[in-house]
């Protein structure tokens, strides 16, 4: 007996509240800590979307062209808007022309086109410069529309790559006294933003008027029923809702949320957290008159 | 025996300790690099900002004054290009335009937009683009001599409808010349003495003339707004005036209307809208060149010679004396709004000149940008 060593229930005891308390300890640390670490994650997805929200949509809107006057409503980009959506031509592309244009035959270079990707049939339409009467003065100058039916992205202009644009219906106007080579040429599509609801939240959505897509969701999530707003105004800095042609800039109120309940503040509360920024859009075509 | 007990003990307190740290490292370490992720891609965003003001920047200064019509229109059409002066903003944001001519009325400025580290390496980039062209004076000259009322050419004086281009001027590009009439006019034309009368034809009377339609498109009111020099007296003696080494025209001296026919001179290529507000007088010797507007009377004597078109909206009294001649080459056009008489005299000389016209108009040209579709984001 003088020879056995152990431990008395007491000390047992005492060993084991000692241990319970200090992992009790170290298990509300690590929740802690990953809760927090949680949060911030969250917080920085939340400004992350917010902010990348503010940056996509203002390079959507900035290159949009608004005219005052009906005479040329074909030149307004903004087609409908609401307080949470907007349909408006986004420019994808700019080229040259490189040969004489016909009715239904334009050719730009392809080395020199410049976008954010190629163009597509089905999908983009162009505007053409046309020099007014005087070519002089610019006051008469215009775009012509001109859709696209084909896009051959194989095509020449004598040694040169080209894109060749099939135009139907054709354009009269496009001739070689009209379009000179080396005429710019824009190409765009017909694009929607909007708040876009799905699966109980909300997002960015943006889809392809003119590709006839369904919106899908780009960024977010976002708050529901506000997360996306736009205004609309004119060069008073008034609103110009029902005057889209009067647009000179777009105002537009992003509010994202976390995707999960976060804790919050010093207390251990969840919930979900909102964030929210206001960028202005300068439509820089829309200096007209 | 103490030592024996110790070494003997067991226990997982240091190891659970070990591991919470770990584990309490690796979260926050994780918050740390999110945190990070999040600061750097702020910067970055911040810093492709200020690319894109650079760019701005650098546009705005191409369409403010940097660039010129003569630069524009010495390129080739369909791909000649000119790279531009940097423009710095500090902070290291710099903007570098270039301009390429599209066709004969269009061209594209394109600057690349830079945020740079401080040894010059680019930390962000953005390429902005405007299409330009060039805003001229809309002026259509009909004939050497156009003017509403009474129009009185005597002595010695002459005026030609006989397109004429300015000896100096052979190797500039001209248009093809096309002669117009000599004096047109809606009132009463009085020829005395030895005056000379010529052009296709030499006279004609036209009832439709009118201040409104003088012009041939624009409105004196529209070429007033482009002024670039507004005199504020009178003017005795013209003469190019230079600053610096190596020379620039200096824009702002009154009597600086440029040097037509001195082609070496830094003002050779100076093309000023010249505005006077009320009765101008022009008196002594020299020369100039560029579009003279006064809304009023013009009163020239001396010997002086001007290349470009004139537009008054009173009448011109041109007195050449004796051996100093008075030149006008481009044409003269009188709306007598006040009913002032038009008279030339002495040796008055007033020739029509399309090469002195194209010049003035296209030299005193700014760049503005196309009136819709003119900014563009580019991205190669």
């Amino acid at each position: 007996m003088r020879n056995r060593r152990g431990f008395t229930l007491v000390e047992l005891m005492i060993g084991m509240i000692i241990m319970l308390v200090v992992t009790g300890a170290v298990y509300k640390l690590l929740t802690t800590t990953q809760r927090l670490s949680r949060a911030q994650a969250e917080r920085t997805d939340l400004q992350s979307n917010v902010r990348t929200t503010s940056i996509v949509v203002p390079n959507e809107l900035r290159e949009i062209n608004t005219v005052e006057g009906s005479a040329i409503a074909s030149q307004n980009d903004i087609l409908a808007a609401s307080g949470t959506s907007i349909t408006y031509r986004a420019m994808r592309g700019m080229g040259y022309v490189c040969q004489s244009p016909t009715s239904t035959d334009l050719r730009i270079t392809k080395s020199t086109f410049d976008g954010t990707r190629t163009p597509v049939a089905g999908r983009d339409s162009a505007y053409v410069f046309m020099e007014g009467a005087d070519p002089d003065q610019g006051s008469d100058d215009t775009w012509q529309p001109v859709p696209i039916s084909a896009v051959d992205p194989n095509s020449t202009c004598g040694a040169t790559a080209a894109y060749k644009f099939t135009i139907n219906p054709s354009v009269a106007t496009l001739t070689a006294a009209n379009v000179p080579v080396g005429t710019p040429v824009r190409v765009y599509e017909v694009m929607q933003l909007s708040l876009y609801a799905n699966g109980g939240q909300s997002w960015l959505g943006a889809r392809s008027v003119s590709a006839n897509e369904a919106s899908q969701p780009v960024l977010g999530p976002l708050v529901s029923g506000t997360g996306l707003s736009f205004e609309y105004l004119d060069k008073n800095a008034g609103n110009s809702m029902g005057t889209l042609n009067g647009v000179k800039t777009v105002r537009m109120t992003v509010r994202g949320i976390t995707d999960d309940a976060i804790v919050t503040g010093a207390s251990s509360a969840m919930a979900h957290v909102q964030d929210s920024l206001v960028s202005e859009v300068q439509l820089r075509n829309a200096f007209r008159p | 025996m103490r030592a024996s007990r110790v070494s003997n003990e067991g226990g997982m307190a240091l190891a659970v300790a070990i591991f919470a740290l770990v584990v309490i490292g690796a979260l926050v370490a994780g918050t740390f690099f999110a945190g990070r992720l999040e600061q750097q891609t702020g910067q970055n965003t911040f810093y492709v900002g200020q690319a894109a003001e650079g760019a701005e920047a650098a546009l705005a200064q191409t369409l403010g004054g940097s660039l010129s019509s003569s630069t524009m229109l010495d390129l080739a059409t369909n791909g000649g290009s000119t790279t531009l002066g940097t423009v710095s903003l500090g902070g290291n944001v710099y903007g570098t335009p270039t301009v390429t001519r599209l066709t004969n009325s269009v061209w594209l400025v394109s600057a690349l937009g830079e945020r740079r580290r401080p040894d010059g390496t680019p930390l962000a980039q953005r390429q902005l683009g405007q299409l330009i062209r060039l805003n001229q004076a809309n002026i259509k000259v009909k004939a050497g001599l156009t003017a509403i009322g009474k129009v009185t050419v005597s002595g010695n004086s002459t005026v030609s409808g006989f397109d004429q281009t300015p000896p100096q001027w052979v190797d500039e590009d001209c248009p093809t010349p096309d002669s117009v009439t000599g004096v047109l006019y809606n009132g009463q034309l009085t020829q005395q003495g030895s005056a000379v009368i010529k052009g296709d034809p030499n006279r004609q009377q036209d009832n439709t003339l009118t201040a409104g339609n003088m012009l041939g498109g624009g409105t004196f009111a529209q070429l007033k707004a482009m002024a670039t020099l507004v005199l504020t007296s009178d003017i005795s003696g013209l003469g190019p005036v230079t600053v610096g080494n190596p020379p620039v025209c200096n824009a702002a001296v009154q009597n600086n209307w440029g040097a037509p026919t001195d082609t070496s001179s830094a003002c050779f290529d100076y093309f000023p809208i010249i505005y006077h507000n009320g009765d101008l007088s022009v008196s002594g010797t020299g020369e100039g060149q560029g579009i003279l507007l006064v809304e009023g009377n013009l009163n020239v004597q001396g010997r002086i010679d001007f290349y470009g078109p004139v537009i008054v909206t009173g009448g011109v009294n041109i007195r050449g004396t004796g051996s100093d001649d008075v030149k006008f080459y481009g044409g003269v056009m009188a709306q007598d709004i006040t009913l002032d008489d038009s008279k030339l005299t002495g040796n008055a000389m007033v020739n029509y000149s399309s090469c002195a016209i194209k010049r003035a108009i296209q030299g005193s040209a700014t760049p503005i940008p196309l009136q819709e579709r003119s900014w563009v984001q580019l991205y190669n």
